[in-house]
């Protein structure tokens, strides 16, 4: 070997070890940094997950909006006596017949933990898509589950290596259990996803009164001892007297997959381990298992209703509306590795232009809606590409509570896609709603408003540079490099804008929803 | 569509170099290098749960972006000054001797480089491992061609010296 090749197999080799990037690229979220930054930082509003209701101050803030935030694991987790009634999902929720857990494997450690190893199974349900359960474990079972969200003697660490990033001047990594939970029929089908404990009121209580507390760590002989006394104290006190509900949604990540049917049966199991650092294996701590499970996975088709437009719904479009463009440069024109992207704010003409109901469907937990768009022929492909049409929503003539305006958490795409300007037209979707069954069966009228998103002037920051003003009007184009091979300095962009909206409830659409149920 | 993670590792297979080479040149310290990379991946990965870019490339470009602003975002920009020249570089570098090249070892050169003043280690990883010429390093590190070279020759006499050292005990 060359003394070239010897040190590019040096560079190449070795600046970055590949096979662990691309491993750790693919392990779930290491919680237990994420938890270690938010206890210390007390608030991160962001964090649209249960990690939230750790941090009173936080959970008073998002409580208005989560409240109103269903969700179907959520349902299943509170008490049958306190929810409110979803007559959708009740009917396809069966009893899980008490099935007790049995553990069949025990880390090193933790056999006194599995001695008192006790979840009971109490409801099942499949609503085509996702399997969700409930249950309840004793207090000692629950204890690493809660303390994943406080800090506790259930917590562990290691000595900081680097090997799961962080900053270099932590001390450790700090793990608390993970669990997974799958679920698998006799042909190989798998469904997995984790178990959640619920929080009450107490439990909550337990977290206020942590949350403006710093988690003191106590070490003994080089081993942590417990990353939170305070919680201990708390903890022990609640859970030696109270049990704690769990729920479950367990998902089958195969693409192209298809719902289940007829009576399906399956073994459902729980496995709880520790993370680790890459050097070191996971830190096992019981597998368990609550046997065969059967449920009906064709109950939820009598709570499922997809309704096509009976009726004409097209409303087409006219005059001219302010639409921002962030166009790619096309690929036939790049070189190497660069690549451009355009913004621009034209004034489209939208004749032409048209949308419709394509169908809604009600399904035992959630509402679809799914709109047809078509796009006129006088618009330029990348116009038609990336136009970014959107919607808001009138619920019986009202603006939802929800802070986004739209009852939905997924949507799109935001044009054709198509680059080449061959496509004309699209289905938009709508689902994975924030309101639950029973709020859509309340609501009489949908009304559709159409929206543009745009801006005209906007800072940009080259390279952390000063900010510049940049003006779209009067047709100008602002270039951005997002990659120039040729000089990879000077194309760090950073942008402030402030999007205005033009919502054309002249162009609104109201459905009728008893149609469609 | 096919699997997450059969997509992600063509995509890493495709663009995991030019990402280095991307993020080279932008690091402001060596062990940012691995701690960016990684989360880049981590968040590309994240975001194939609920996406297919047509342009995965510059997808990542954006990430990393984000990285770096995120990273960097409240230091003040420090650049190493360029160390004045206090000896003749020779235009023509001796070559290893075959038999210290024969016992040397990538995994230890690279241990050896990482140890260098930021400058060097790019200046070492832009030349050898992505074939950049020198006049592109000077441009792309923003520092004159000679400092180029007296970076790459003094890294690469330190490897021997190392070398050689470890040959003598």
């Amino acid at each position: 070997m060359t003394e070239r090749e010897l040190f590019k197999e040096a560079v190449m080799q070795y600046m970055v070890d590949d096979t662990r990037v691309m491993r750790v690229s693919k392990r779930r979220k290491n919680r237990h940094v994420a938890r270690r930054i938010l206890f210390a930082a007390a608030c991160l509003l962001a964090v649209v997950c249960i990690t939230v209701v750790a941090v009173p101050s936080a959970r008073a803030a998002v409580e208005e909006w989560i409240n109103d935030w269903f969700s179907a694991r959520d349902y299943f987790g509170q008490e049958k006596s306190e929810r409110t009634d979803e007559p959708t999902i009740e009917a396809i929720t069966s009893s899980a017949n008490n099935k007790n857990v049995n553990v069949s494997s025990v880390g090193t450690g933790y056999e006194a933990y599995a001695t008192a190893f006790d979840m009971t199974l109490d409801e099942i349900a499949y609503d085509g898509t996702s399997i969700f359960l409930s249950g309840t474990m004793s207090g000692a079972t629950a204890r690493p589950f809660v303390q994943a969200y406080t800090g506790g003697d259930t917590f562990r660490a290691a000595p900081f290596d680097g090997s799961l990033g962080g900053d270099g001047s932590w001390e450790y990594y700090y793990f608390s259990c993970d669990n997974r939970v799958t679920f698998e029929t006799p042909n190989g089908k798998e469904f997995s996803g984790e178990l959640v404990p619920t929080f009450t009121p107490e439990m909550d209580e337990i977290c206020a009164a942590l949350s403006s507390e710093e988690m003191q760590d106590v070490f003994e002989n080089g081993e942590l001892v417990t990353s939170n006394p305070k919680a201990d104290r708390l903890w022990d006190a609640y859970l030696a007297n109270h049990d704690v509900r769990f729920s479950m949604q367990l998902d089958c990540y195969e693409p192209e997959a298809k719902p289940l049917s007829g009576q399906v049966t399956g073994e459902l199991s729980i496995h709880m381990r520790y993370d680790n650092v890459d050097s070191k294996d996971p830190v096992q701590v019981l597998s368990a298992s609550f046997g065969d499970i059967v449920f009906d996975a064709d109950a939820y088709q009598a709570q499922t209703q997809t309704t096509q437009a009976k009726s004409e719904t097209r409303v087409d479009f006219g005059g001219t509306h302010p639409v921002t463009i962030l166009e790619w440069q096309p690929e036939e024109e790049r070189t190497g590795d660069t690549a451009e992207v355009y913004y621009y704010t034209h004034e489209l003409d939208f004749t032409g232009a048209s949308y419709s109901l394509k169908e809604i469907s009600f399904t035992p937990t959630d509402t679809k809606i799914t709109l047809h768009i078509v796009l006129p022929e006088s618009w330029t492909a990348a116009e038609r590409c990336y136009c970014d049409l959107s919607f808001r929503f009138l619920l019986d003539g009202e603006a939802p509570e929800s802070w986004s305006g739209c009852p939905f958490n997924a949507y799109g795409p935001m044009g054709t896609a198509d680059k080449t300007g061959k496509k004309l037209e699209y289905d938009f979707e709508l689902f994975s709603s924030s309101l639950s069954p029973s709020q859509w069966a309340n609501i009489k009228t949908l009304t559709i408003l159409p929206m543009t998103t745009y801006w005209w002037d906007m800072k940009v920051a080259v390279d952390d540079g000063p900010q510049q003003d940049i003006s779209l009007r009067d047709g100008a184009v602002y270039t951005e490099i997002v990659y120039d091979s040729s000089k990879p300095n000077g194309h760090s962009t950073a942008f402030q804008t402030d999007p205005q909206y033009d919502v054309m409830s002249q162009y609104a659409l109201t459905i009728n929803l008893d149609d469609y149920r | 569509m096919e699997s997450r993670d059969a997509y992600f590792d063509e995509v890493y297979h495709e663009h995991a170099a030019k990402l280095k080479r991307f993020l080279v040149v932008r690091i402001r310290s060596v062990s940012d290098m691995e701690d960016i990379f990684q989360e880049v991946w981590k968040r590309f990965y994240e975001r194939m749960a609920v996406l297919r870019p047509q342009e995965p490339f510059c997808y990542l470009v954006k990430i990393a972006k984000g990285e770096l602003s995120k990273r960097y975002r409240n230091q003040s920009r420090r650049n190493e000054r360029e160390e004045p020249l206090l000896e003749t570089i020779p235009d023509e570098q001796s070559p290893f001797e075959p038999a210290l090249l024969d016992r040397m070892d990538a995994a230890q050169i690279w241990s050896i480089v990482k140890e260098e003043p930021l400058l060097s280690y790019q200046a070492f990883a832009l030349y050898y491992g992505f074939d950049q010429s020198v006049r592109q390093i000077a441009k792309a590190l923003g520092i004159s061609e000679d400092a180029v070279k007296a970076r790459l020759y003094r890294t690469r006499e330190r490897i021997r010296a190392e070398w050689k050292g470890a040959d003598e005990q």
